[in-house]
């Protein structure tokens, strides 16, 4: 194997992350727009959080970084047990494939592989065997409501169900962490509530960790806090 | 790390195919012009190449049946030929072996007709023994018989420039090695028995057989030559090798080296072929790498995806790559197949060409009915083929390199 658990902590029984003094900022013409301002932040392990603020103010960013797909100024950064701001890009790769699940408010599904396939290859990519990887798949489906479209392609799926999809791609490796990006910001209202529901139930199922960025107020219903990104900081009770 | 690259190579080859195979983002419209390239250059390789090595080993073939042989052996002074012989004979490589004696002179007809001759002697029933050169003469008219010293065996084109023909008595002017001096000039008449062909206007213009008796006696200090036919003539460097090893041997001249300007010619002429067709390549492989660009461009989401699912880089580089490689094989899949199909019954191909330009447009050529010989060689398909399949890997990395320098981040966000 790689070094990649060398990085690992000592295992926290009880923090999934914790984020601390974390600042990024964007150089926009001759103007540096701090969007994250010495951010500190914890999430307890199978608990969520929903995360709030306008458009632009760097929800996205802090969950990107969080996810390890993108890079902070400063501050340090430490997910399932790992510091991840001291790693490389090939053991980012290797923590996001077995640490995170990721939502998009896009579903960015893979346009040429079915909807089973989807979950299928993602499964292969951390590196289980298609057979292995198909059982995962159709139980997932199961979970999500789509037994009977697993061999529909995104383009023959409505918004909904593409983004139910969505949500059993980021569970099919069984991460420790789901990191959502506005996952109901394409939908109608009654779908969103479908999504919503089916998100906090499933990440509830499996025990799993969630951070969810988002603009609509009644998920922050589910939720079991909620925080205000504002002006470069987190506004709430933590 | 085992299982690891196993399980990569999975997913790769899962997600190449289904990119390739899928038809939904149009990806066989944009796999359908290289693969179309590649087989059609690969078709006119084989088919030029195949006919290039048919003349090529026709003509030369001609020449070592004939003329000489896959290898001449001069030997030393005092040594019993025949048993020389016998022990070449016992060589592994060895089919045949043929004393003979060569000698210029001037054939001179009754009718006074004169012309500059090669003259070769050979044993007299060499028309028999040496099946190779028996299948390579066509007799046009007589029997080919040298059994007795006066008779002589013409060339076609020799006979009809001096205008000798079978039984007319023509008369040799050489110089012969006299007991005191070193040149005496001998005439002998001799009986024609046979026109003969080869095909080879420079050789039927020139030769003469008769038997090698009379040119002992006309060179009696010279030692005869024996030339040697193979079963293999590719294995003529090992038996050159054997050869100057066995006593009485002085020197061997093996056929490559025999026919050095003709053969060097026809293999630079291949080789400019080679490099010509090379070009086709070059172009299918331009295609390939801007076709794989926008294919690449195209999956830029996909991408950006599958790096935030844990998909490596390079891993994701050769997805695409092997689209590339997939290309290339149905190419020369395709290529191969049509293209020893076609180089096959490339004369029944002519004569339909001309046929229908003939109904078409009234004109006819010999060309299309002209049989061209084919000989496909393996190896060069082999080498053709591995070097088609290295270029589309290069082409296909050319296109697939940005990849590595796709940060995921900026896709997901810019979609």
């Amino acid at each position: 194997m790689n070094n990649f658990n060398e990085e690992k902590l000592v295992p926290d029984l009880i923090t999934a992350i914790e984020v601390k003094n974390l600042t990024k900022s964007y150089i926009n013409g001759t103007e540096i727009l701090t969007v994250l301002n010495s951010v500190n932040f914890t999430l307890m392990k199978g608990s969520s959080v929903v995360i709030m603020g306008k458009s632009g103010c760097g929800k996205s960013t802090f969950l990107h970084m969080i996810g390890g797909l993108d890079s902070a100024d400063s501050g340090s950064i430490f997910a399932a047990d790992h510091q991840i701001d001291s790693l490389n890009s090939d053991k980012l790769t290797q923590f996001r494939k077995r640490h995170i699940g990721f939502i998009f408010q896009m579903h960015y599904l893979l346009e040429d592989f079915t909807a089973l396939e989807n979950l299928i290859v993602t499964s292969m990519i951390n590196g289980n065997q298609k057979n292995k990887a198909k059982e995962s798949a159709l139980a997932l489906m199961k979970d999500v409501g789509l037994l009977s479209k697993i061999n529909n392609y995104p383009g023959q799926l409505s918004g909904g169900e593409r983004q139910r999809v969505a949500i059993a791609r980021a569970l099919i490796n069984d991460p420790d962490i789901i990191l959502a990006d506005e996952p109901t910001g394409n939908l109608d209202e009654e779908n969103s509530r479908i999504i919503e529901n089916l998100l906090f139930g499933l990440v509830k199922k499996y025990q799993k960790s969630l951070v969810l960025v988002t603009h609509d107020s009644y998920i922050s219903n589910l939720a079991e806090e909620t925080l205000i990104l504002q002006k470069g900081v987190f506004k709430g009770d933590l | 790390m085992q299982e690891n690259r196993v399980t990569d190579l999975q997913w790769i080859l899962f997600t190449s195919f289904k990119y390739f195979t899928s038809g939904k983002n149009k990806k066989i419209r944009f796999a359908t012009f290289p693969i179309i390239g590649i087989a059609a250059g690969f078709i006119a390789v084989i088919i030029i190449i195949g006919i290039m090595n048919g003349l090529q080993q026709g003509y030369l073939n001609d020449l070592i049946e004939i003329d000489s042989y896959h290898a001449r052996i001069t030997i030393e002074p005092d040594t019993d030929v025949g048993k020389l012989q016998e022990v070449l004979n016992n060589t592994q490589f060895v089919q045949n072996t043929f004393e003979f004696l060569e000698l210029e002179g001037v054939l001179r007809s009754s009718n006074g007709g004169s012309q500059p001759c090669l003259i070769k002697g050979l044993p007299s029933n060499i028309y028999t023994l040496d099946s190779g050169f028996a299948q390579e003469l066509t007799i046009s008219s007589g029997n080919f018989f040298i059994d007795s010293i006066d008779e002589v065996v013409l060339g076609r084109n020799l006979a009809v420039n001096i205008g000798a023909g079978v039984n007319s008595i023509v008369e040799l002017l050489v110089l012969g090695e006299g007991k005191t001096v070193n040149f005496v000039p001998i005439e002998k008449k001799m009986i024609v028995t046979s026109k003969v062909g080869t095909g080879y206007p420079e050789i039927d213009d020139m030769i003469c057989f008769v038997n090698i008796s009379l040119l002992k006696k006309m060179l009696p200090k010279t030692v005869p030559q024996i030339g040697i036919k193979l079963y293999d003539s590719e294995k003529i460097n090992d038996f050159v090798k054997e050869a100057v090893k066995i006593d009485g041997v002085k020197s061997v001249e093996s056929w490559i080296d025999l026919n050095r300007s003709l053969y060097s010619a026809l293999m630079l002429e291949k080789y400019s072929m080679f490099v010509i067709l090379f070009l086709v390549f070059v172009v299918v492989a331009i295609n390939i790498k801007s076709s794989l660009e926008r294919v690449v461009f195209s999956h830029k989401k996909d991408i950006g995806l599958m790096t935030a699912v844990g998909a490596t880089k390079k891993n994701l580089a050769s997805v695409f790559i092997l689209q590339g490689i997939y290309i290339a094989i149905i190419g020369i899949v395709l290529g191969l197949i049509i293209g020893i199909l076609s180089a096959i019954n490339i004369n029944q191909i002519f004569l339909l060409i001309g046929f229908l330009i003939k109904t078409l447009t009234g004109y006819s050529s010999r060309f299309f009915s002209y049989s061209f010989p084919v000989k496909i060689v393996p190896r060069e398909l082999i080498i053709v083929s591995l070097g088609i399949l290295c270029l589309s890997i290069f082409a296909s990395w050319m296109a697939v390199r940005k990849i590595l320098k796709f940060e995921p981040v900026r896709i997901l966000h810019n979609e």
